[in-house]
């Protein structure tokens, strides 16, 4: 599994990429522009092989019978959202078993703390792509101790609070769903102080072993320069999407994940506007394909 | 009107139906932070109280965040007898706390800011200097980044995707309208004392020491003794009652 904040970058980056590309549809551009929010919540969604390919052709079927609303919209954004978020998984849940195999012994570790790379690349994509917390959705002190950073973090009861907004959020999110039954409570998974300590005080050699060289992050790859250039409203004109595309293959891991989410918006807007038919959706979407290559999955290993 | 102990009997059986109805759009969440101090002293009571069984006490310990959320639990996990009866005694302590939680969304928005402004003096945060409301705002928002950062990802509905769907986004929008009249609402409140809160009180005080060490056991009964004033001292003491028999 990768993580929260490089989840949310990757949807964030391929957003940009997708609204910079006159090969993406206008619909699309239309929701993408509108809903940046909604597309940062299906961006920590799991599930989405399930779910994306039948809610968007409902929505395609509808745009063609008239034109979308709001809410439909807001689906479309979220649906949008859910690619990215698998094509960060597709990328990174290989990394994390070949760099921290000890980590995966008994499979997955959907039951159990996030491996030590997944929480640095969190906090090298915090650093690189929202500018130590300057850029939103993030702020400053998210990474803190204790949100003491924060400027109001004197006036409020910062520590009781934080006590309180995790079952705060554990509830309302399972309130909305239609039976609330254990398997439907949001458990807590990552201790957000590992966050602050890789962070504030990084391990060396994990930074070397989990980001320098396996090449994690090169904000020299064409395609992450032109994702921080048009985040910052000062597109690169020297930079081609096509060809940042092609080159990203052979690149980093972060501009690897860029590729493929923008490869699925791509091919979620050629199915929307017929171009292609749903079985070459999803061929080119990897629906259906394992995340983890059999070779890097103990359990499937041992079958 | 159901007696006590027909609510207990009846709390008890709820763990293997469910207490709630169908999924409901979450157009306003005014009055949930007020809920979970509430709550949240009500565990830290009992943790430490020689009245409760040490077995419930475990379990809410142990299992807090299905305490907190046992009002709508329709289940426990199979074989946790613990997450059972934390569940069962959260709701216990819920039904307690009703006669506090008011009827309208800005009522219950001051009451939220008048409990958070007692948290704010208990952690001796600085109720003089109050900074700007998007300050304030913009703090519950970092606080529930990092609560997405904690819960790593959202587990979809698969039994109505769709509606989950339209129901999260609902969500968002109400968290941050919350946090947007909290914030407005803690910069014009003061804390203060009147027949529905008072923090001298000697039950208030002890659940909010209990909140960062224990008490010794004397201090605790002394406390849970002494006549409830006001309404939420009252609450708490009839949550503690109801936990004794969970």
């Amino acid at each position: 599994m990768s993580e929260h904040i490089t989840h949310t970058a990757v949807t964030d980056d391929g957003v940009r990429l997708a609204l910079h590309s006159p090969d993406i549809c206008k619909v699309f551009h239309g929701a993408l522009q509108r809903n940046a929010d909604i597309c940062r919540y299906s961006a920590m969604t799991r599930s989405g092989d399930q779910f994306t390919v039948k809610l968007l052709r409902a929505l395609r079927d509808q745009w063609r019978n008239g034109r979308l609303d709001s809410l439909a919209e807001k689906k479309l954004a979220f649906l949008l959202g859910w690619r990215c978020h698998l094509a960060a998984d597709r990328t990174f849940k290989p990394v994390y078993r070949i760099l921290d195999p000890k980590h995966y012994l008994k499979g997955d570790d959907e039951k159990g703390e996030a491996s030590d790379v997944s929480i640095y690349h969190d906090v090298v994509v915090f650093r690189e792509v929202y500018d130590d917390g300057r850029a939103e959705p993030f702020t400053p002190s998210a990474l803190d101790f204790r949100l003491e950073s924060h400027p109001a973090s004197r006036a409020l009861p910062a520590r009781a609070l934080q006590r309180l907004l995790l079952p705060f959020w554990q509830t309302e999110l399972l309130r909305i769903h239609s039976r609330r039954v254990p398997a439907r409570f949001q458990p807590h998974r990552i201790t957000v102080l590992r966050y602050s300590a890789a962070y504030h005080t990084p391990d060396p050699d994990k930074m070397r072993r989990f980001i320098i060289e396996p090449n994690f992050y090169n904000p020299q790859d064409p395609l992450i320069a032109l994702a921080r250039s048009l985040q910052r409203a000062k597109p690169r004109r020297d930079i081609t999407l096509p060809d940042a595309v092609a080159a990203a293959p052979k690149q980093s891991q972060y501009a690897q994940a860029l590729e493929r989410a923008y490869r699925y918006l791509l091919a979620a807007s050629d199915y929307f506007t017929g171009k292609i038919d749903e079985r070459e959706l999803e061929l080119r979407c990897d629906v259906g394909k394992p995340h983890v290559p059999a070779e890097l999955d103990p359990r499937r290993k041992k079958s | 009107m159901i007696g006590r102990r027909e609510f207990l009997q009846a709390s008890a059986l709820w763990v293997s139906g469910p207490p709630v109805g169908p999924s409901s759009a979450p157009e306003d969440v005014s009055g949930r932070l007020a809920r979970l101090v509430f709550l949240d002293d009500v565990a830290s009571l009992s943790a430490c109280s020689p009245l409760v069984p040490s077995g419930i006490a475990r379990a809410i310990a142990i299992r807090r965040e299905f305490f907190l959320a046992g009002s709508i639990m329709e289940s426990a996990p199979p074989n946790d007898e613990a997450a059972a009866i934390a569940i069962r005694a959260g709701r216990a302590a819920l039904e307690a706390y009703r006669p506090l939680e008011p009827s309208t969304a800005d009522a219950r928005i001051r009451w939220d800011v008048r409990l958070l402004r007692e948290l704010a003096a208990r952690d001796g945060a600085a109720a003089e200097t109050t900074p700007p409301r998007q300050q304030l705002a913009d703090l519950f928002e970092t606080l529930g980044r990092r609560v997405l950062i904690a819960i790593h990802t959202y587990i979809p509905d698969s039994d109505d995707v769709e509606g989950w769907m339209e129901r999260l986004i609902r969500l968002h929008e109400a968290a941050h309208m919350y946090w947007q009249k909290l914030a407005e609402a803690y910069v014009a409140a003061l804390p203060r004392k009147d027949q529905w809160f008072d923090g001298s009180e000697p039950i208030v005080r002890a659940a909010a020491a209990l909140h960062h060490g224990p008490l010794d056991s004397a201090a605790v009964a002394r406390a849970l003794a002494a006549p409830p004033r006001s309404a939420y001292a009252r609450s708490l003491a009839d949550a503690h009652a109801r936990l004794l028999e969970v």
